[in-house]
Protein backbone atom coordinates (compact mmCIF):
# COMPACT_ATOMS: atom_id res chain seq x y z
CA UNK A 1 0.00 0.00 0.00
CA UNK A 2 1.07 3.68 -0.99
CA UNK A 3 1.93 5.97 1.81
CA UNK A 4 0.79 8.82 -0.35
CA UNK A 5 -2.43 9.92 -1.51
CA UNK A 6 -5.54 10.90 1.31
CA UNK A 7 -8.66 9.53 2.66
CA UNK A 8 -12.20 11.11 2.98
CA UNK A 9 -13.54 10.89 6.10
CA UNK A 10 -17.28 11.98 7.10
CA UNK A 11 -17.77 14.65 9.85
CA UNK A 12 -20.50 12.77 11.10
CA UNK A 13 -18.04 9.90 12.21
CA UNK A 14 -15.57 12.50 13.31
CA UNK A 15 -18.04 14.59 15.96
CA UNK A 16 -19.98 11.24 17.02
CA UNK A 17 -19.52 11.59 20.37
CA UNK A 18 -20.30 7.55 21.13
CA UNK A 19 -17.29 6.79 19.58
CA UNK A 20 -14.03 5.74 21.18
CA UNK A 21 -10.76 7.25 19.31
CA UNK A 22 -9.76 4.11 18.51
CA UNK A 23 -12.67 2.75 16.79
CA UNK A 24 -12.64 6.02 14.83
CA UNK A 25 -9.00 5.39 13.91
CA UNK A 26 -10.48 1.41 12.69
CA UNK A 27 -13.00 3.15 10.17
CA UNK A 28 -10.36 5.68 9.05
CA UNK A 29 -8.11 3.05 8.54
CA UNK A 30 -10.64 0.39 6.57
CA UNK A 31 -11.90 3.49 4.56
CA UNK A 32 -8.29 3.82 3.37
CA UNK A 33 -8.21 1.05 1.64
CA UNK A 34 -10.25 0.03 -1.51
CA UNK A 35 -13.06 -1.65 -1.39
CA UNK A 36 -11.61 -4.62 -3.22
CA UNK A 37 -9.53 -5.16 -0.25
CA UNK A 38 -11.03 -4.80 2.49
CA UNK A 39 -10.94 -8.59 3.47
CA UNK A 40 -8.68 -8.39 6.68
CA UNK A 41 -7.51 -10.61 8.96
CA UNK A 42 -7.12 -9.62 13.01
CA UNK A 43 -3.69 -9.75 13.26
CA UNK A 44 -3.06 -7.64 10.43
CA UNK A 45 -5.30 -5.17 12.07
CA UNK A 46 -3.66 -5.20 15.44
CA UNK A 47 -0.40 -5.04 13.41
CA UNK A 48 -1.41 -1.57 11.24
CA UNK A 49 -3.41 -0.34 14.48
CA UNK A 50 -1.22 -1.04 17.13
CA UNK A 51 -4.07 -2.17 19.15
CA UNK A 52 -4.48 -5.20 21.41
CA UNK A 53 -7.00 -8.15 20.27
CA UNK A 54 -9.48 -6.96 22.97
CA UNK A 55 -9.28 -3.70 22.30
CA UNK A 56 -10.07 -4.31 18.27
CA UNK A 57 -12.90 -6.21 19.26
CA UNK A 58 -14.30 -3.55 21.55
CA UNK A 59 -13.73 -1.03 18.68
CA UNK A 60 -15.36 -3.89 16.15
CA UNK A 61 -18.27 -3.79 18.85
CA UNK A 62 -18.70 -0.31 19.06
CA UNK A 63 -18.81 0.43 15.21
CA UNK A 64 -21.59 -2.32 13.80
CA UNK A 65 -23.62 -1.22 17.58
CA UNK A 66 -23.63 2.46 16.13
CA UNK A 67 -24.34 0.65 12.75
CA UNK A 68 -20.79 2.21 10.86
CA UNK A 69 -19.54 -1.03 9.72
CA UNK A 70 -21.11 -4.44 8.45
CA UNK A 71 -18.70 -7.55 9.30
CA UNK A 72 -19.45 -10.46 6.37
CA UNK A 73 -17.97 -13.56 7.66
CA UNK A 74 -15.26 -15.01 5.11
CA UNK A 75 -13.58 -18.45 5.74
CA UNK A 76 -9.89 -17.32 6.99
CA UNK A 77 -11.03 -13.84 6.99
CA UNK A 78 -13.74 -10.89 7.53
CA UNK A 79 -14.95 -8.78 5.21
CA UNK A 80 -15.95 -5.47 6.55
CA UNK A 81 -18.14 -2.82 4.73
CA UNK A 82 -18.20 0.86 5.66
CA UNK A 83 -21.80 2.54 5.92
CA UNK A 84 -23.47 5.31 7.99
CA UNK A 85 -26.22 5.04 10.23
CA UNK A 86 -29.80 5.78 9.45
CA UNK A 87 -30.28 8.58 11.73
CA UNK A 88 -28.12 11.16 10.11
CA UNK A 89 -31.02 11.29 7.36
CA UNK A 90 -33.42 13.76 8.03
CA UNK A 91 -37.35 11.72 8.77
CA UNK A 92 -39.23 12.61 5.68
CA UNK A 93 -42.83 12.16 7.61
CA UNK A 94 -44.65 9.68 9.66
CA UNK A 95 -47.13 8.96 7.83
CA UNK A 96 -48.74 5.61 7.42
CA UNK A 97 -48.99 4.86 4.41
CA UNK A 98 -49.81 1.28 3.35
CA UNK A 99 -47.49 -0.54 1.42
CA UNK A 100 -48.29 -1.11 -2.41
CA UNK A 101 -50.09 -4.23 -2.68
CA UNK A 102 -47.41 -6.94 -3.13
CA UNK A 103 -50.14 -9.76 -5.07
CA UNK A 104 -51.85 -9.36 -7.71
CA UNK A 105 -55.13 -10.78 -6.56
CA UNK A 106 -57.36 -9.07 -9.03
CA UNK A 107 -56.13 -10.97 -11.64
CA UNK A 108 -55.77 -14.14 -10.07
CA UNK A 109 -58.78 -15.43 -11.04
CA UNK A 110 -59.45 -15.20 -14.45
CA UNK A 111 -55.89 -15.66 -16.80
CA UNK A 112 -55.91 -15.43 -20.09
CA UNK A 113 -53.98 -18.05 -22.08
CA UNK A 114 -53.95 -18.11 -25.84
CA UNK A 115 -56.73 -16.21 -25.47
CA UNK A 116 -58.81 -18.79 -24.23
CA UNK A 117 -60.21 -17.90 -20.28
CA UNK A 118 -59.27 -20.60 -17.69
CA UNK A 119 -61.80 -20.02 -14.98
CA UNK A 120 -61.08 -21.57 -12.24
CA UNK A 121 -64.35 -20.78 -9.60
CA UNK A 122 -67.10 -22.36 -12.29
CA UNK A 123 -64.87 -26.24 -12.24
CA UNK A 124 -64.66 -25.70 -8.63
CA UNK A 125 -68.54 -24.72 -8.58
CA UNK A 126 -69.52 -27.84 -10.60
CA UNK A 127 -67.13 -30.15 -8.21
CA UNK A 128 -68.50 -28.92 -4.93
CA UNK A 129 -72.38 -29.10 -6.29
CA UNK A 130 -71.88 -32.68 -7.93
CA UNK A 131 -72.83 -31.57 -11.40
CA UNK A 132 -72.06 -33.60 -14.10
CA UNK A 133 -71.39 -33.03 -17.72
CA UNK A 134 -74.11 -34.96 -20.56
CA UNK A 135 -70.85 -36.75 -22.28
CA UNK B 1 3.53 -4.80 -9.22
CA UNK B 2 0.57 -6.56 -9.16
CA UNK B 3 -2.23 -4.48 -11.40
CA UNK B 4 -4.74 -3.01 -9.80
CA UNK B 5 -8.22 -4.71 -10.44
CA UNK B 6 -10.89 -3.19 -12.31
CA UNK B 7 -13.63 -1.19 -10.88
CA UNK B 8 -16.62 -3.36 -9.90
CA UNK B 9 -19.82 -2.40 -9.14
CA UNK B 10 -20.39 -1.91 -5.90
CA UNK B 11 -24.13 -2.75 -4.54
CA UNK B 12 -25.93 0.31 -2.78
CA UNK B 13 -27.61 -0.98 0.67
CA UNK B 14 -30.75 1.00 2.25
CA UNK B 15 -32.12 -0.43 5.25
CA UNK B 16 -29.41 -3.37 5.06
CA UNK B 17 -30.61 -4.17 2.11
CA UNK B 18 -29.85 -3.88 -1.74
CA UNK B 19 -31.37 -0.80 -3.40
CA UNK B 20 -34.95 -2.41 -5.56
CA UNK B 21 -35.51 -1.91 -8.81
CA UNK B 22 -37.13 1.51 -10.79
CA UNK B 23 -40.28 -0.26 -11.54
CA UNK B 24 -42.54 -2.44 -9.62
CA UNK B 25 -40.46 -1.88 -6.22
CA UNK B 26 -42.69 -1.48 -2.95
CA UNK B 27 -41.18 1.75 -1.47
CA UNK B 28 -43.43 4.13 -0.06
CA UNK B 29 -43.62 7.82 -1.05
CA UNK B 30 -41.60 8.72 2.29
CA UNK B 31 -39.37 6.03 1.62
CA UNK B 32 -37.93 6.92 -1.82
CA UNK B 33 -38.17 10.57 -0.79
CA UNK B 34 -35.30 8.75 1.96
CA UNK B 35 -33.53 7.38 -0.19
CA UNK B 36 -32.97 10.53 -2.49
CA UNK B 37 -31.81 12.09 0.91
CA UNK B 38 -29.81 9.27 1.84
CA UNK B 39 -27.97 9.40 -1.33
CA UNK B 40 -27.09 12.89 -1.87
CA UNK B 41 -26.24 12.93 2.29
CA UNK B 42 -23.78 10.31 1.22
CA UNK B 43 -22.51 11.91 -1.39
CA UNK B 44 -21.44 14.71 0.62
CA UNK B 45 -20.02 13.13 3.27
CA UNK B 46 -17.40 11.41 0.53
CA UNK B 47 -19.26 8.03 1.12
CA UNK B 48 -20.65 6.97 -2.06
CA UNK B 49 -18.25 5.21 -4.52
CA UNK B 50 -18.19 6.15 -8.56
CA UNK B 51 -18.78 2.35 -8.35
CA UNK B 52 -21.92 2.10 -6.11
CA UNK B 53 -23.75 4.51 -9.04
CA UNK B 54 -22.56 2.50 -11.72
CA UNK B 55 -24.31 -0.27 -9.98
CA UNK B 56 -27.19 1.78 -9.79
CA UNK B 57 -27.37 3.14 -13.17
CA UNK B 58 -26.81 -0.23 -14.76
CA UNK B 59 -29.34 -2.36 -12.63
CA UNK B 60 -31.45 -0.23 -13.26
CA UNK B 61 -32.34 0.21 -9.43
CA UNK B 62 -34.46 3.15 -7.85
CA UNK B 63 -32.52 6.87 -7.49
CA UNK B 64 -30.78 6.09 -10.71
CA UNK B 65 -31.50 9.83 -11.80
CA UNK B 66 -30.22 10.93 -8.96
CA UNK B 67 -27.23 8.83 -9.17
CA UNK B 68 -27.07 10.00 -12.58
CA UNK B 69 -27.49 13.95 -11.19
CA UNK B 70 -24.02 13.06 -9.01
CA UNK B 71 -22.08 11.31 -11.50
CA UNK B 72 -22.40 14.87 -13.36
CA UNK B 73 -21.61 16.74 -10.61
CA UNK B 74 -19.01 14.75 -9.82
CA UNK B 75 -17.63 15.41 -13.72
CA UNK B 76 -18.24 19.37 -13.32
CA UNK B 77 -16.22 19.77 -9.65
CA UNK B 78 -13.98 17.39 -11.46
CA UNK B 79 -13.73 14.80 -9.08
CA UNK B 80 -13.87 12.24 -11.98
CA UNK B 81 -12.13 12.90 -15.44
CA UNK B 82 -14.66 10.97 -17.72
CA UNK B 83 -17.85 9.36 -17.20
CA UNK B 84 -17.45 5.38 -16.33
CA UNK B 85 -20.48 4.52 -18.33
CA UNK B 86 -20.18 6.29 -21.24
CA UNK B 87 -16.10 7.12 -21.49
CA UNK B 88 -17.00 10.49 -22.41
CA UNK B 89 -16.98 13.82 -20.49
CA UNK B 90 -20.09 14.84 -21.39
CA UNK B 91 -22.82 15.01 -18.78
CA UNK B 92 -26.21 12.77 -18.94
CA UNK B 93 -28.38 15.60 -18.19
CA UNK B 94 -27.67 19.04 -19.77
CA UNK B 95 -28.40 21.88 -17.57
CA UNK B 96 -30.76 24.13 -19.35
CA UNK B 97 -29.36 27.78 -20.46
CA UNK B 98 -30.64 30.88 -21.15
CA UNK B 99 -31.87 30.17 -24.78
CA UNK B 100 -33.30 26.70 -23.89
CA UNK B 101 -36.60 28.46 -22.06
Amino acid sequence: MRKTGFTMIPNSLLLDERLSNDAKLLFCYIRSLSPNYRTLRNSNLKSKLGLSINTLQKCKEELVRHKYLVIKRLSSANYYDLRLPKNRVMRVSNSTQSAYPKTTQYYKDNTINNNTITNKGSKRFKKLKGFKSDD
Amino acid sequence: MTKTPPSLELPYYYNDKELEDTFNNYYTKAQKLEITLQLDSDYKSGMLSVEQLTWIINQKKFGSYTAKLILDDMLKKKIIRKNPLTGENKPFIKTKGVFDF
